[in-house]
């Protein structure tokens, strides 16, 4: 198959969402290497429980997968956008379910047995870091922040995925951004930044 | 500068996020399982039906289509099709009998009442 590698990596994700549903064998494989790694990256970072994240993305892949045999390839959202949207659909479901909107509320950040975020950044980790200090936003500011500024969506983008106008996407990015921002300062040096 | 330096470090790590989460074989598999499951089921799935002009192209079809379809069969499903069709038509033609049989039954009178032995068009 490695002659039809070069001819899969031309195809747009809606032309092998086509290829997909009239049976191609390919399709799916190059689909899931392009698609699932967002997917799952997004859940883990908007849900901060990497099992819970694993069954949200196989989820929205099968959604994406039965989608494929209406799907027009010219159509308003691209294969990545639609999966985006059904994962923040099934995330923000999920927090609701288990009552929870920041992953670590105010009250509750003291009583924590978790590593919080100075602990984290002591240990070196920074990504695990970034994480404490992501669980620590409202979860809609969550997922715009993800979506912005880890997925690298632009603002239209987002805002169809979290059916939103793009000024609201841009509010919750900025002030997503700014509470981040607050939750790591002072710790250039744990982040192994110079002063 | 202290601010504009914090948030550049910011997009650093924001950016080293990205692409970080390593997808497990197991979770691979699952989905690859799954979009074959939707594919067999995509190949089962049974045709569209016929679409054409109704009841009509049924009876053709039923008759062998239109190569089956004799002058005097033709003429028959014709007629069958223009009374049910057009019975003001065909009353009028009639010079009103038809009406007078079927106690002006409306627009789909049922077909077996205008082939009553008491009325005889």
């Amino acid at each position: 198959m490695s002659g039809d590698a070069p001819t899969y990596a031309a195809l747009s994700d809606g032309a092998l969402m086509v290829l997909f549903a009239n049976g191609d064998p390919g399709a799916a494989r190059v689909l899931t290497e392009r698609l699932l790694p967002r997917a799952l990256g997004h859940a883990t970072r908007v849900l901060g429980d990497r099992a819970e994240a694993e069954d949200i993305a196989q989820e929205a892949m099968l959604r994406l997968w039965r989608a494929a045999a209406d799907w027009a390839q010219d159509g308003p959202a691209a294969p990545a956008t639609w999966l985006y949207r059904v994962v923040a659909n099934l995330c923000t479901d999920r927090l609701r379910k288990s009552g929870q909107s920041a992953l670590t509320d105010e009250a509750d950040r003291h009583s924590d047995t978790r590593p919080g975020v100075e602990a984290q950044m002591i240990a070196g980790d920074r990504m695990a870091a970034l994480d404490a200090a992501l669980a620590l936003l409202p979860e809609r500011q969550r997922q715009a922040v993800v979506l912005r500024h880890i997925e690298g969506l632009s603002n239209p983008e987002i805002a169809m995925i979290l059916d939103l106008g793009v000024e609201a996407v841009e509010s919750l990015t900025a002030r997503g951004k700014r509470a981040l921002s607050a939750a790591l300062s002072g710790k250039k040096e744990a982040l192994g930044y110079d002063s | 500068m202290t601010v504009e330096r914090d948030e550049e470090q910011l997009d650093q790590l924001l950016q080293s996020a990205r692409g970080a989460v390593r997808v497990p074989e197991t979770l691979s598999a699952r989905v690859l399982a799954d979009a074959a499951m939707v594919q067999t089921t995509l190949r089962a799935a049974p045709p569209q039906p016929r679409t054409g002009l109704g009841w009509l192209a049924e009876i053709r079809a039923a008759l062998g289509g239109w190569p089956g379809l004799s002058g005097v069969t033709l003429a028959g499903v014709a007629g069958l099709a223009l009374g049910i069709l057009a019975p003001d038509l065909v009353d009028g033609l009639s010079g009103g009998q038809i009406g007078l049989w079927t106690g002006d039954l409306g627009a789909l009178p049922e077909v077996g009442l205008l082939w009553e032995e008491a009325g005889d068009v």
